[in-house]
């Protein structure tokens, strides 16, 4: 059934959606995977639109597309798996953290910043949490600079308000921890 | 399909428009980071992180005990500057909280950020203020009218603050379980000596029965209740264990005017109630880890009525 990020074959024998990355690429997914996307879920609720339409995901790669699907399929699995019992939630819970330490650890930088801002842009709450996480434990010990490169962002401020906001933040923790 | 070009800049590339990050997105990467990271480091990096470092939803707790650490303790701390940045520092926390901080845990701020933090922060639940020369009643009575909800409170070492204060709090807390009053050992205060000022270490209270008056007469749903190095008499230890007669855990070490008999008789009512007893003999090792204490003046001690069981 986990076909990793291909499409899966149409015979699933139930309604599937076809999603379309910024590139063109088409990827059908069962409905209730697809469901995992509030952006798409939000795309169906509106009134008139057929299932058979290709939904236009223009700011998602494919790469991050694929990626995308093969874990909110995993995770739609996980949570079938769950229901009352406490072991069999527990062992669900388990394995979705697996399932995410696993993906966080494959990625560069660049990986988990693209599928950051898929997460967003789909709109997919626990992916964009896990997510998160993974990137605030890779700037936390950053200097300020790398955390710049890593985001790619330009330093807007002038040499005065740079040590102006030194000085009123930044010695804020100096001498505190002790010698 | 092959994104790896190593494009950064142009539109199409890998490195998609950070600019785009939504706030919320932005938020939930800084909440990762503690609060020194972002002082030290996020803050610093561009002009919308210095805005999202301040966000209202990162700023519910204000913690730094853990910088300080349990054992040692720096008299670059006891200096009039470094309270003034430790003021500094939860003043601008509150602010950023936006009425929404409800925990506060530091060491050596003064009156000043505690006034300010008492008007704005009515949520407040958790308030440890250890080792604050320079709080005094004055903000100490405007907590107990503004900060009601307040559940846990820990004022050790805070010479400035006398029993009235305890009984506004009491009396204007009903949530208030946990009180830790703990006193420097005076005893041994070798360990102190050298960092904390002398004239501080010599206003220690004296009068350990009106504090416990004051608690016995305030708190009468207090469940947690530490009084290390008090001087309080059997008198005041029955007051306490009548007034609080949910009490669950009080801590004695250090009360060296009580004896085993006092204790077992003062807190004869009291069901489940679990008593660190001042242990006679407490070298500063036991308390921490650090140099022993003098052998020579407990031996002292052992011959008098004090340790009578």
């Amino acid at each position: 059934m986990a076909n990793n990020g291909e499409n899966p074959s149409p015979d699933v024998g139930g309604k599937t959606v076809k999603l379309k990355a910024d590139d063109g690429e088409i990827f059908e997914v069962e409905e209730a995977v697809a469901m995992e996307l509030q952006t798409v879920k939000s795309f169906f609720d509106d009134d008139g639109v057929s299932y058979d339409t290709v939904v236009p995901l223009l700011n998602v790669s494919s790469t991050a597309l694929a990626k995308v699907i093969q874990y909110c399929r995993r995770a739609v699995e996980l949570r079938a798996k769950s229901g009352d019992d406490e072991g069999a939630n527990e062992k669900a819970r388990e394995e979705r953290e697996g399932l995410e330490a696993e993906l966080v650890r494959e990625e560069s930088d660049e990986g988990i910043k693209e599928l950051i801002l898929a997460a967003n842009y789909l709109n997919i709450k626990d992916m964009l949490s896990f997510l998160c996480r993974a990137v605030g434990d890779r700037i936390k010990n950053k200097s300020v600079e790398y955390v710049r490169r890593f985001f790619v962002l330009e330093n807007d401020f002038s040499p005065e308000e740079e040590e102006r906001t030194r000085n009123e933040v930044a010695w804020a923790f100096e001498g505190v921890d002790a010698d | 399909m092959d994104n790896n070009e190593g494009e950064e800049e142009s539109d199409s590339g890998p490195g998609p428009d950070w600019a785009e990050l939504t706030q919320e997105c932005l938020t939930n990467v800084l909440s990762r980071l503690t609060l020194e990271h972002r002082w030290r480091g996020a803050m610093l990096v561009c002009k919308p992180w210095l805005q999202a470092c301040m966000d209202a939803s990162l700023h519910s707790a204000f913690d730094i005990e853990p910088h300080f650490g349990s054992a040692f303790e720096s008299s670059r701390w006891w200096t009039p500057e470094f309270e003034r940045k430790i003021d500094s520092m939860l003043q601008s926390i509150v602010v950023w909280s936006d009425g929404f901080l409800s925990e506060i845990r530091t060491r050596h701020c003064s009156d000043r950020s505690l006034l300010f933090a008492a008007e704005r922060c009515p949520n407040l639940q958790v308030l440890s203020i250890k080792n604050c020369p320079n709080v005094t009643d004055r903000s100490m009575a405007k907590i107990a009218s503004r900060c009601t909800n307040l559940r846990e409170l820990d004022v050790s070492y805070c010479y400035e603050i006398s029993h009235e204060s305890l009984v506004l709090i009491g009396k204007n807390c009903p949530n208030l379980r946990v009180l830790k009053r703990n006193l420097m050992n005076w005893l041994d205060p070798s360990e102190h000596v050298g960092v904390v000022p002398n004239e501080y270490l010599n206003a220690c209270p004296q009068d350990g029965d009106s504090e416990a008056a004051s608690i016995g007469s305030s708190m009468p749903y207090l469940e947690q209740l530490e009084i290390q190095f008090s001087k309080l008499s059997v008198r005041g230890l029955t007051l306490i264990c009548e007034g609080c007669p949910n009490l669950k855990y009080l801590d004695l070490s250090g009360c060296m005017t009580l004896t085993s008999r006092d204790i077992a008789n003062a807190s004869l009512g009291l069901k489940d109630l679990e008593i660190k007893k001042p242990n006679f003999y407490i070298p500063s090792t036991v308390f921490h880890m650090e140099r022993y204490g003098h052998w020579s003046l407990y031996d002292e001690r052992f011959q008098t009525d004090v340790f009578r069981i």
